[in-house]
């Protein structure tokens, strides 16, 4: 009896729901991040809003690639159903603490799809995934550094405009960047 | 053909050289692809089998369910969608273990 499972998908049913999982916090952490752009634009956090506006776009891109690595490997990728996502927010703190604990929901998340592709033995999805494990080291840096630019700065009148200005400028250096003679942006 | 898994209402068929599954139940015999039967298994498994149970309204004891490409569309009692959901993890399971069998073939049986 020939492997017809395997001959159509090089991934396991149950691996694919993960993945189809994943594609879904995706596309809501696009549109988290979407809502949090409108809210800063409509308070006067420019820069705030740009970077929630590009945080959106990776976030979608993040979505995109996992959606075509399902399709790729003959699965059934799921367009994912977005769910209400919090457009409102009592302060600018709250919407960077917010995208933090979005960030630490999505790294569990990847770990998880990781620990369960080792589990199954799928070594491509698992080195796939790892693409998703560094990206995330980067996501939650720069969320992080947010949040902490309020614990150091304050969040009074001044202080937020002056950590809205500073935001734009928090870029993750990757360990060991520097010393094989990179040069900061 | 092999016969994949049998209930009381149903049973599954792979056929190599059609390179495709058949589903038997209710009197029909219908051909699916591996990702249609994945697809179609994922729309039983979603029937919430507690809310039929409970819901008090005159619809309350059926489910309409169309196969992935809308080839067939199954007015399903709740003892066959019980049977149902049976037939296709029994179904996954026996495919998922043709697959284990063919890994350590191809591998070698340590």
């Amino acid at each position: 009896m020939k492997d017809l499972m395997r001959q159509r998908t090089s991934i396991k049913p149950e691996i694919v729901d993960i993945l189809n999982e994943q594609v879904r916090i995706e596309a809501t952490a696009s549109a988290a991040y979407l809502a949090m752009a409108a809210w800063c634009d409509q308070h006067g956090w420019e820069n705030s809003a740009d970077h929630f506006f590009t945080q959106a776009d990776e976030e979608r891109m993040h979505m995109l690639k996992l959606f075509r690595y399902v399709s790729d490997m003959g699965a059934a990728a799921i367009s994912p159903q977005v769910g209400e996502v919090q457009h409102d927010f009592s302060t600018l703190k709250e919407v960077f603490e917010t995208a933090l604990d979005n960030e630490i929901h999505v790294t569990e998340s990847i770990n998880k799809i990781v620990a369960a592709c080792r589990n199954a033995n799928d070594f491509a999805t698992e080195s796939f995934m790892q693409w998703y494990v560094q990206e995330q080291v980067e996501e939650e840096y720069v969320a992080r550094r947010a949040v902490e630019l309020f614990d150091i700065m304050g969040d009074s009148g001044m202080d937020l405009i002056l950590i809205d200005e500073r935001i734009p400028k928090i870029v993750y250096q990757e360990a060991g960047a520097g010393a094989e003679g990179g040069e900061e942006a | 053909m092999i016969q994949l898994f049998a209930t009381d209402y149903g049973c599954t068929f792979q056929s190599d050289q059609d390179r495709c599954f058949y589903l038997h139940f209710q009197g029909r015999k219908m051909a699916m692809s591996v990702c249609s039967l994945i697809a179609f298994k994922k729309k039983v498994d979603s029937i919430d089998l507690v809310k039929l149970l409970t819901d008090e309204s005159d619809y309350s004891d059926v489910a309409l369910l169309s196969t992935c490409q809308r080839e067939a569309i199954f007015l399903l009692s709740i003892r066959e969608i019980i049977d149902l959901k049976e037939l296709l993890s029994g179904t996954l399971v026996m495919l998922e273990l043709n697959s284990i069998l063919h890994q350590q073939l191809n591998c070698g049986i340590s």
